[in-house]
């Protein structure tokens, strides 16, 4: 098993440094997501890291080995691409033959006819072809072994492409974006399945991906990467709800996590527009600072109160499982989201004054620069005294003025989501 | 309905009248010269004009053609050196054209103009210094001289890098994860997926290397060597004098293995033609 270990590499593309000095630990056997936008760098990493592109400073270890000056083939590293990249021109069997052939067989060897009358190639291949139905057949594709690529959907494509990269068994498996050229169920279904590759495998995965769900899904280290510079590499949990930088916040979760700019108090508290928040975190007083709560950790509150922010809605979107209000709140730049119960839809339409509260150990804060300051989950619990009572209406059974609709909330069964870890880590 | 059709009609009318008008220009002397490989030499001066013969000649005129030359000879130095010529193209361009496609090295845009350039130079401004130089190295009068001038094709350079920058970088990538070295991504990857456009250049190629008169012409001067056109202009000056149809009939014995193997490959032609002016 190898460990990919990655120092310092950067590389530019004429006048644009398109990786600024990336350090990062992939342990072995382990599932790294390189999670980033569109145009970040992440293939050009993937790239170097196979060595099919040169960085121009910095170095590759694999398994405790700098492979800088080591050929592609070398580096016993397999990768599937975006677009697959089958060999057209070959059918289904004959493209996940060829890395074996090439590997296994002389040049001699593998010449059509001659090679296996005059130079004895008939082990090998019963080999070859043995490993590639084996592999054909866990990836449930045996009956497509005879097809060219322009026969088969996208889906059987990406199973082709895996079942290439895998059949000689590499040290390492690199792929990049694999899932994004496929529909959405089947990559859901997909997920699962690369998932299960990975455990049968027990090989180290690096999976490069613009899609924040199958990061989070998948992998059990995500590094989020943007502007070719890495800004948190974390489990998948600790990024949704302990983000390093704003921008990490942004990045991850859907819909987006709300923002409100705000300045620190002496006593701890944040005055934001509309309401004066403790959000648990210290700031120096007097500070700019953000506060940033995602919309399942924002509930309806029943009246205004000190700790509660008030808003107009704007929009409704009721997904079925949930209803998200945008609102207008007095004095914040952006319209700040709120998931709901959808079976609060009554009186909430357009124009309608809600109040909403916060759950206190939720809240993030950032500084001016963007950095978290003092993360809020490590925090004992209850260590915000007063101003949790404050928003209440949040914790499951909790008295409260009108229990019905509340409770309802708190009651329901949880989003599918697995987006969404922190919503049982936080009672 | 009709009222609106009938523009339409009219102008695929107008369309296949002007196609049919300009074929029948083309195929006119083929025609005739099959003509007159029937006729015989009586009726060539005629002042009546008939495409089918009075009396058929056919038989003697292509026994004539067949054995006062050792036509059978000609046709064979004729596809040997047009395939000699082929492969040796395909050998030099394919690389080449990966080269100056796929590869990033210093000069490679200085080196696709010299590429251009050659495009640009007609085969005839070439044949005195040719000349020389086979004369230098000893070579004129044998196949080597048939053959060697043609080995580098720049328009094969051409085709054929424009046909691979459409292939895709991620499949050279792949290509070079699995183990393949440069050349045999060249020949196991890149030249099969490029079969289109090498069976359009093949048709070309062996078509003008079947029809060339004017470097044979130069370079080649014993009979056993003579390519078939340079053959029939000899067979021309030796016998037949005005006897023109053993002449027309070795003429249409010449042309008709083209035909032949145009007709089998046409679709893959016109696949290949289009393909790599499209994209
Ligand atoms: N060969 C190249 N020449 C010049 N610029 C390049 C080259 N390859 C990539 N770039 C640039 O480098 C940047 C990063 O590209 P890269 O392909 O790594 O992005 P990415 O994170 O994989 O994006 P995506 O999610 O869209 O695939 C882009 O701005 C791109 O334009
Ligand atoms: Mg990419």
């Amino acid at each position: 098993m190898a460990g990919v270990r990655l120092k310092e590499i950067a590389k530019s593309f004429g006048a644009t440094d398109v990786l600024k000095g990336v350090s990062l630990d992939i342990t072995a056997g382990g599932f790294t997501a390189l999670l980033g936008p569109s145009g970040c760098g992440k293939s050009t990493l993937l790239r170097i890291i196979a060595g099919l592109e040169t960085q121009d400073g910095g170095s590759v270890v694999i398994d405790d080995r700098a492979v800088d000056r080591l050929r592609p083939t070398a580096r016993d590293v397999a990768m599937v691409f975006q677009t697959y990249a089958l060999y057209p021109h070959m059918t289904v069997a004959q493209n996940m033959a060829l890395p074996l052939k090439m590997r296994h067989m002389t040049s001699w060897q593998r010449l059509p006819l001659l090679g296996g009358a005059v130079f004895g190639n008939r082990n090998i291949r019963n080999t070859i072809d043995t490993t590639v139905r084996e592999a054909a057949a866990a990836l449930e594709i045996n009956h497509l072994l005879d097809r060219k690529p322009s026969e088969l959907s996208g889906g059987q494509r990406q199973r082709v492409a895996l079942g290439r990269a895998m059949v000689r068994r590499p040290k390492v498996f690199l792929m990049d974006e694999p899932l994004s050229n496929l529909d959405a169920k089947l990559r859901v279904q997909m997920r699962a399945e690369i998932k299960e590759l990975h455990r049968q495998l027990g090989i180290t995965f690096i999976y490069v991906t613009h899609d924040q769900a199958e990061a989070m899904t998948m992998a059990d280290q995500v590094a989020v990467m943007m502007d070719g510079e890495l800004l948190q590499v974390a489990p998948p949990r600790t990024i949704y709800a302990a983000p390093a930088d704003i921008k990490v916040a942004t990045f991850i979760g859907s819909p987006q996590i709300n923002l409100l700019s705000g300045i620190s108090r002496h006593d701890g508290a944040v005055d934001v527009p509309t309401a004066t928040l403790a959000p648990g975190a210290t700031a120096p007083s007097g500070a700019k600072i953000t506060v940033g709560m995602r919309p399942e950790n924002l509930s309806l509150a029943d009246a205004a109160g000190p700790g509660n922010l008030t808003g107009t809605v704007r929009t409704v979107e009721d997904l079925g499982t949930d209803l998200f209000l945008h609102l207008e709140i007095h004095g914040a730049a952006d319209l700040v989201i709120v998931r709901a119960d959808p079976a609060r839809r009554d009186g909430l339409g357009h124009g309608a004054t809600v109040h909403v509260s916060p759950r206190p150990d939720t809240m993030l804060l950032f500084d001016a620069n963007g950095k978290r300051l003092a993360p809020a989950t490590t925090r004992p619990n209850g260590a915000n005294g007063d101003d949790a009572t404050g928003s209440a209406g949040m914790l499951p059974g909790a008295p409260t003025v009108r229990p019905l609709p509340i409770a309802n909330a708190a009651n329901r069964p949880r989003r599918q989501d697995p987006t969404e870890p922190i919503a049982e880590s936080v009672e | 309905m009709i009222g609106r059709l009938a523009p339409v009609i009219t102008a695929a009318f107008a369309r296949h009248a002007v196609l049919l008008g300009t074929t029948l220009f083309m195929v006119m002397p083929f025609v005739w010269m099959v003509s007159l490989s029937f006729k015989s030499p009586d009726e060539f001066f005629q002042t009546r004009f008939g495409l089918w013969p009075e009396t058929f000649h056919g038989i003697e005129n292509y026994t004539r053609a067949l054995t006062e030359v050792s036509l059978a000879r000609f046709m064979a130095n004729g596809a040997f050196v047009a395939l000699s010529v082929l492969v040796l193209q395909i050998l030099v361009a394919a690389p080449c054209a990966y080269a100056l496609a796929k590869l990033r090295f210093r000069g490679s845009e200085a080196l696709f103009a010299l590429v251009l350039i050659g495009l640009l130079i007609p085969q005839e401004v070439l044949g005195l210094p040719l000349f020389i130089l086979f004369h230098l190295l000893g070579l004129l009068d044998t196949y080597a001289a048939l053959i060697l001038p043609f080995a580098v094709s720049p328009f094969a350079i051409f085709l054929l890098r424009q046909f691979f920058k459409t292939v895709p970088d991620d499949m050279i990538h792949a290509a070079r994860l699995d183990g393949l070295s440069e050349l045999a991504i060249v020949w196991r990857i890149m030249v099969p997926t490029a079969m289109p456009a090498l069976a359009a250049f093949a048709i070309l190629s062996v078509i003008s290397r079947w029809n060339n008169l004017f470097w044979p012409s130069i370079a080649i001067s014993s009979e056993e060597l003579m390519p078939p056109t340079l053959g029939i202009v000899f067979f021309h000056n030796e016998e037949a004098g005005n006897d023109y149809g053993p002449l027309m009939a070795a003429a249409t014995l010449v042309v008709a293995p083209l035909i032949v193997a145009f007709l089998a490959a046409q679709r893959r032609f016109i696949e290949g033609v289009t393909m790599t002016s499209v994209k």
